[in-house]
């Protein structure tokens, strides 16, 4: 594979293979199924009714654990007229909460998530320490106090906290200097798309900890080896090349599938541009297998030409 | 790869050669005249010695943190004589630097307050901030970082405050390619007892080098910074830099700017840095010309040395 398909290009019969190549898709939903914390994206609905028509498994694989699976759920029912059953979602919070029960975790943890994130924890049943130093530090003294004066825990765990501090990351290294302390990550991205560019994201300040630690997280978010081989396991008949996965993250998604062997979709939804995938060169281990402007081109019949993309009249990538 | 010598192991001739081979010393500050735990014992004599001898002492320090003021206080303390100009730390170095360029633009800054102080006094404009705890969502996020003020730099040392919603915003001014982005103290790790380390400010200013793609274009004014190197060198006139002798306690930073500018390097064991991590260091770039448990063994040297370089 040298260059990516865009779906508008595709001749009838070309499109029928494409179609006849994958059994299930994983399919982000953040910048793909609705336009970040917003509205569903025009066309996707009809185009995730499309594929359950063609007999097609859909699994959401999303980095957001800000929304709970609840309230995924319910926004698929409400905007999308869609029904989606639990098990059809994937998302940090519940795969770090999955993975602690298979191992049987009992221990305190030190989660730097959002508050949606730990009350998961919570109502599953774990223990998570106070969180401390929420006042404004201005002594080396002060600083010491929030970095060791806290429980020892048997778990850090690192996702999108929007507060997160120095003074978090610091108690956090001190921890994980005790080699039975646990590490996990959920969300990993270096950047996310967020208001017209991209902000920084939890997976530099997951890097932060682990180069001072010296080791790495198990990491249950995309792009984590852990939640990549999660992946892989769930589905043992299928075989990757028969798997399409969709997203509008080059690093998070298509890089993150290609590692697996699965097909990839990029829709210019979200975070990624035109510009960003002509870039690349050809054989770039983050070049997808096929390009949309909106997940409504999957859908062949109406598919809309999506509002906020500046490149509909983009064609074959070479 | 020479292996670095002890200075107490030369032998006379050595011993004298050495000490006639250097005019000026920079020392570090933190990890060789004290600790966080204590004062480094006979260091003030190791310096006394090496002023005896006609040597010019600099001290250049990573830490910001401190005022100069209570630095030389502290100076006072141990028995040293020490002028302000003498002493040379990240925001005084920022300063020289942005005046060299005649910067007049909007600066954001993520530093401790003493260190804001002295860029404010020196008639620098600073944005900071949230310096508050924000909402737990994507709109306060978004109201916190987001910002049309015409930033032209950042500067990023060490901040006991430093948030996530602070660094975002950082990284979106310096989508603006005019915006300069400038680091103080570069230390990934810092010892703050023994076998304790904690998260140093450097690896954090390295999120924003990475996120904004600007490995080559991040100017550095605390050691090993390249820029901190070429003002000491222009300010003190130094055109023969192997006559130049740099003392610290830390490999990358001590003896890895001390090797870039071209200086001898001597490393001391009294802070940061033990033997083991000494012998175990393989890039060349960090392995020091000489090393010594700690400073008294600069005094011991110099009392025992012949002024025959008098």
């Amino acid at each position: 594979m040298s260059s990516a398909k865009h779906l508008k290009t595709l001749s009838e019969d070309e499109l029928g293979d494409f179609f006849d190549s994958f059994d299930l898709v994983f399919c982000d939903c953040d910048g793909v199924v609705w336009y970040p914390l917003r509205d569903f994206i025009p066309g996707s609905a009809e185009a995730l009714a499309h594929l359950e028509l063609l007999g097609k498994q859909v699994t959401f694989v999303t980095n957001n654990s800000i929304s709970s699976v609840k309230e995924h759920i319910e926004k698929f029912e409400k905007q999308g007229n869609l029904k989606i059953d639990e098990h059809q979602i994937v998302h940090p919070a519940q795969t770090i909460c999955d993975h602690l029960r298979s191992i049987n975790f009992q221990g305190l943890i030190y989660c730097l998530a959002t508050p949606p994130f730990k009350e998961l924890l919570v109502t599953a049943g774990f223990r998570l320490t106070e969180d401390g130093g929420t006042g404004i530090i201005r002594s080396l003294k002060d600083l010491h106090e929030a970095i060791f004066s806290g429980d020892s825990v048997d778990a850090v765990i690192i996702d999108v906290d929007f507060n997160l501090s120095a003074a978090k990351l610091m108690r956090a290294h001190v921890q994980l200097q005790n080699p039975k302390c646990l590490f996990l990550a959920g969300a990993a991205d270096a950047l996310i798309p967020f208001g017209k560019g991209e902000i920084i994201g939890p997976g530099a300040f997951i890097d932060v900890v682990s180069q001072s630690v010296g080791r790495q997280p198990t990491a249950l978010g995309k792009p984590g080896e852990d939640l990549r081989r999660l992946l892989l396991d769930r589905h043992p008949e299928i075989p990757p090349s028969r798997v399409l996965f969709v997203g509008d993250s080059l690093a998070s998604d298509i890089g993150f599938a290609r590692a697996s062997g699965y097909q990839t979709l990029l829709v210019l939804t979200g975070g990624t541009k035109m510009e960003d995938v002509q870039r690349l060169p050809a054989d770039h281990p983050q070049m997808p297998d096929y390009l949309a402007d909106c997940l409504g081109q999957i859908a062949p019949t109406s598919a809309p030409n999506n509002p906020e993309s500046s490149n509909s009249d983009s064609t074959h990538l070479t | 790869m020479a292996k670095p010598q002890h200075i107490l192991q030369l032998s006379e001739e050595q011993r004298s050669s050495f000490v006639g081979s250097f005019d000026r010393v920079l020392s570090d500050i933190d990890g060789v005249l004290w600790t966080m735990e204590h004062n480094v014992p006979r260091a003030a004599d190791g310096y006394a010695a090496l002023e005896r001898n006609g040597k010019h002492l600099t001290f250049v320090t990573n830490n910001s943190v401190r005022t100069v003021d209570q630095c030389i206080r502290r100076f006072a303390k141990i028995g040293m004589q020490v002028q302000p100009e003498q002493i040379w730390h990240p925001a005084q170095s920022i300063i020289n630097y942005l005046r060299g360029i005649n910067f007049q633009g909007l600066i954001y800054i993520i530093a401790s307050p003493p260190f804001k102080a002295v860029l404010r006094e020196a008639g620098f404009q600073l944005l900071d901030g949230p310096n508050a705890f924000i909402e737990d969502n994507f709109e306060s996020l978004a109201k916190n970082i987001f910002d049309k003020e015409p930033v032209r730099a950042v500067i990023i040392d060490v901040d006991f405050n430093l948030s996530s919603p602070k660094m975002l915003r950082a990284h979106l001014y310096l989508r603006h390619p005019e915006c300069l982005l400038i680091e103080g103290a570069t230390d990934r790790l810092l010892p703050v007892a023994k076998g304790v380390n904690i998260i140093g400010p450097g690896a954090f200013a390295s999120i924003l080098v990475e996120a904004s793609g600007r490995q080559d274009r991040c100017i550095t004014l605390g050691k090993p910074g390249r820029e901190l190197g070429h003002l000491i060198v222009e300010h003190y006139k130094i055109d023969q830099p192997s006559r130049v002798l740099m003392i610290g306690d830390m490999l990358a930073q001590d003896i890895g700017f001390g090797r870039q500018c071209g200086f001898q390097t001597l490393l001391v064991l009294s802070g940061g840095c033990t033997r083991e991590q000494l012998l175990a260091e393989t890039d060349p770039r960090h392995i020091p010309d000489f090393y010594a448990d700690s400073m008294a063994d600069v005094a011991q040297l110099l009392g025992e040395a012949p002024k025959a370089h008098v």
